[in-house]
């Protein structure tokens, strides 16, 4: 049983991502007096917060089978919206916050209407989103804004019984979408419109308004990280904000074992990535060794997942096949070759 | 020379699933490989093909015997397969496919008259009725098998493997498809045909060898067998004549068409009545499967009505579910099944909504609902957490079966579009049960099948389907095979 549970493909990675993080939390900790302190881990917490809370949007996605590449642009936007309606217009630091969300929230609606709705392609929409939305952010704002006070130093600095305000929404990010994915209807339909979006369709399934949701809830997320960067910045940059974040994202979602073609995936997993490259990039910096190693090994571990994905397929295979004979709970042939069949067919589409 | 395969066994994992087959397919002799799903014809195929190795036994081919073989030694000794899903690039044309990957070049150039000129004598040769230069686009089925035969043949194989190549065609294509494999015999080659219709076995074949549980049931020269012998070699035990089911007197008209116009449909009226199953037989292209989507809404209606109980019925699956009408689609792999998802997910995700609590899931409702409805359709395995993709083609269908007739939301009208493809004598009778069942039930069932034999046993009575037309309709002791088989190709004649 225990076997089974930790070579199914779902798990492989899960498992390799949890021994990989502990061997390299220990190798830093032996390395850097540094690195185990409370100070530290803060840190890694803090620079982890805004990561962890687009990938968690982006996780549903992209088991729906869909992506988003205009995240980073949303963040862009967002957070000089924050920033504006704040500082030059005066609003209240809270309204400002739910209005930036909103924004983002908005950006998802046109993004799910395209995407979900219409059903074009996600790649092509979600790539013209991020540059047009950068355009825009920058024809609203070319200058930097600063200083938004209040609430805002709250969200960036603050901390609730010693954690990071950061890291506590970050948390509760993860804890909603997990909620969504594993306790509530939804979440199964998530998986299924990933799977085939056909027989979804026939299913009687929302297959455009549920879509359509998860892009609003992603660019909510996009929206919601824009606002922590500005609180963490106390400001933002309309031109650089969020730069690259849709592939920081969409590496983490990847290498936490989540299907680029939809219908698999665990949040646990996107979370284990997100911590592992927030300790690798601090333990790297805490030793002082180049940054752009970290940029090489980050590669490389989604390269790596990409085999073990595969790999953990074939075993998972292996070992079902195994217990199948050992618990006669098939028929002897017919399951073995239409699994067989199966692979054939998977491989040829 | 003779194709053979000698004591071939192969076991995965410990389950043996080839016991020493013994087959001998003699030059320009179709041989027929008949056998349920789960027999060993694809395994074997795969032994023979290279795709993966057997344990023991020897595979002769032009007088060289192989221990084992890679899908490229397979190839090079001579072997040719014809899946039954074409491997041809549909935006080319046929001298094009023929010589994919194998191309006549001069330097980097392709050579096209002369390609074209070795598919025409080949065209020729099987008296193909299309040009080397004709799109694949214009081709009918039947066709495209041609096409991937001629395309075997280029490559001058020693044995050429057909594996269920008439699955995807209509009775009139692969009529036209066994006039080419007789003339294939004129080649000279041995051909091994496997198939899932009998008819076609004993119409075509010279001899015929029946797998039953990885053994050879039966191998004989094909006039030496009936019919009957060979149901009950593939069956394993004796399976009578269909037997009409107990007649029952129809409801009350459930669902309705008037004047119903759609792509490939109509313009037909059509009545479903609760407590009756209806039959709709009809050849490929004849509607069937367009008239189950207009129906169940995944197909825009162009004209005409349909009502459900009195009440207009309109919108999508999603709209038309709710008011309960269901589809079971016959595309089993892309529409049907979720693949990669567990048998639980695949029989209750039309109904977690409504066995939530709020937007909670509540599992203990939902693990009931499964065990009722594996229970009842016999599903093997009958455990709610494994993978539909490791199914047998049966009990994924009795999944996408069930996820209708056990919704805690009421099914009343279901449309079963041709629920028996590729699936086994064994998992055909209990679907015919469960199909049975459901119309005593009350509700309202219709049924469409390529296999008249089918619509015999399970039908209170059959449409026959043409051009989108109810041709006509049998009721009683006229629904038998040879009234389907003859209106559904008079009309053909007269068209």
């Amino acid at each position: 049983m225990r076997l089974r549970r930790l070579t199914q493909a779902d798990n492989i990675i899960i498992n390799a991502l949890a021994v990989a993080l502990i061997v390299l939390a220990g190798w830093f900790a032996f390395r850097s007096p540094a690195f185990l302190t409370l100070g530290n881990l803060k840190i890694v917490l803090v620079n982890s917060s805004i990561l962890a809370v687009v990938a968690a949007g982006l996780t549903l996605l992209i088991i729906a089978g869909k992506a988003d590449l205009s995240i980073g642009s949303v963040i862009g936007f967002s957070s000089v919206m924050a920033a504006l309606s704040a500082n030059p217009w005066g609003w209240h630091p809270l309204a400002s916050m739910l209005f930036a969300i909103a924004c983002g929230a908005a950006v998802g609606a046109v993004n799910g209407l395209l995407c979900g709705v219409l059903g074009l392609n996600p790649i092509i929409v979600t790539l013209g989103m991020m540059t047009a939305l950068r355009g825009l952010t920058q024809l609203i704002r070319q200058n930097p804004v600063n200083g938004l006070g209040g609430e805002y130093r709250m969200l960036g600095a603050g901390e609730i019984a010693g954690v990071p305000v950061l890291a506590v929404v970050a948390g509760a990010v993860f804890l909603l979408a997990a909620v969504v994915l594993y306790l509530t209807p939804w979440g199964r339909h998530t998986y299924a419109i990933g799977v085939s979006g056909q027989s979804a369709f026939l299913s009687a399934l929302p297959v455009r308004r549920l879509p359509f949701l998860l892009y609003v809830a992603a660019g909510a997320a996009s929206g919601l990280a824009g606002v922590m960067l500005a609180a963490r910045l106390n400001g933002t940059d309309p031109g650089s904000a969020g730069v690259g974040m849709e592939f920081a994202a969409l590496t983490v979602v990847l290498l936490g074992g989540v299907a680029f073609d939809g219908g698999r995936g665990k949040i646990a997993g996107v979370l284990l990535a997100v911590l592992f490259l927030g300790v690798l990039d601090n333990g790297l910096i805490l030793l002082n060794v180049d940054q752009h190693l970290k940029e090489v090994i980050q590669g490389l571990a989604l390269v790596l997942a990409a085999g073990l994905d595969v790999l953990g397929t074939r075993i998972a295979a292996r070992v079902q096949a195994a217990r199948r004979v050992a618990g006669r709970t098939a028929p002897p042939s017919g399951p073995l070759l239409a699994s067989a069949e199966q692979v054939r067919l998977t491989r040829e589409m | 020379m003779p194709f053979e395969t000698r004591g071939l066994v192969k076991s995965y994992n410990g389950v043996t699933v080839l016991h020493g087959v013994d087959l001998r397919v003699a030059d320009g002799e179709v041989h027929a490989l008949l056998g349920a799903n789960g027999a060993g014809k694809s395994t074997l195929i795969k032994c023979v093909s290279g795709a993966v190795a057997p344990d023991r036994g020897e595979i002769v081919i032009d007088g060289r015997s192989h221990r084992a073989l890679t899908p490229r030694g397979a190839r090079e000794a001579g072997v040719a397969v014809i899946y039954q899903d074409l491997s041809l690039a549909t935006s080319l044309d046929v001298a094009d496919n023929v010589f994919l990957g194998r191309e006549l070049r001069r330097g980097p150039f392709i050579r096209h008259a002369e390609q074209r000129a070795v598919t025409r004598r080949w065209l020729r040769r099987l008296k193909a009725p299309f040009e080397p230069t004709t799109p694949l686009s214009e081709l009918g089925n039947a066709d495209l098998q041609v096409v991937e035969i001629i395309k075997a043949l280029n490559a001058r194989p020693k044995v050429l493997i057909l594996d269920e190549p008439t699955a995807a065609l209509s009775e009139v294509e692969a009529a036209a498809l066994a006039v080419q494999v007789r003339r294939l015999k004129e080649t000279g080659l041995p051909i091994l045909y496997v198939t899932h219709r009998l008819g076609e076995a004993l119409d075509l074949a010279d001899r015929v060898t029946v797998l039953s549980g990885g053994r050879v049931a039966l191998s004989a020269r094909i006039s030496e067998v009936t019919r009957a012998d060979l149901v009950a070699a593939i069956a394993g035990r004796r399976v009578d004549r269909p037997a009409r089911p107990e007649p029952v007197p129809p409801g009350e008209p459930l669902l309705t068409a008037e004047g119903l116009v759609a792509d490939g449909v109509g313009p037909l009226d059509l009545q479903l009545r609760r407590g009756e199953v209806t039959g709709v037989y009809g050849l490929l292209g004849s509607g069937r499967t367009e008239l189950c989507e207009t129906l169940a809404g995944a197909r825009r209606t162009h004209r005409g009505r349909v009502a459900l109980a009195g009440r207009p019925l309109t919108g999508g699956p999603a709209r038309r579910v709710a008011a309960g009408v269901a589809l079971v689609p016959a595309d089993r792999l892309r529409r049907g099944v979720f693949a990669t998802l567990p048998t639980r997910d695949n029989v209750l995700l039309p109904s977690y909504t409504r066995l939530a609590r709020g937007p909670l899931r509540r599992r203990a409702r939902e693990l009931a609902v499964f065990r009722a409805a594996a229970g009842d359709l016999r599903l093997r395995p009958d455990r709610p957490d494994v993978e539909a993709r490791t199914l047998s083609g049966g009990n994924q269908q009795k999944l996408v079966v069930a996820r209708w007739l056990h919704a805690p939301h009421r099914c009343r009208v279901l449309l079963l579009d041709e629920p028996t493809q590729g699936v086994d004598v064994g998992a055909r009778a209990e679907l015919y049960r469960a199909v049975r069942a459901a119309a005593r039930d009350g509700r309202a069932v219709l049924v469409t099948s390529s296999e008249p034999e089918e619509l015999v046993q399970v039908a209170d009575r059959v449409l026959v389907l043409a051009h989108g037309r109810v041709a006509a309709e049998l009721r009683g002791g006229d629904v038998t095979e040879s009234r389907m088989l003859e209106l559904a190709h008079l009309d053909e004649e007269e068209a």
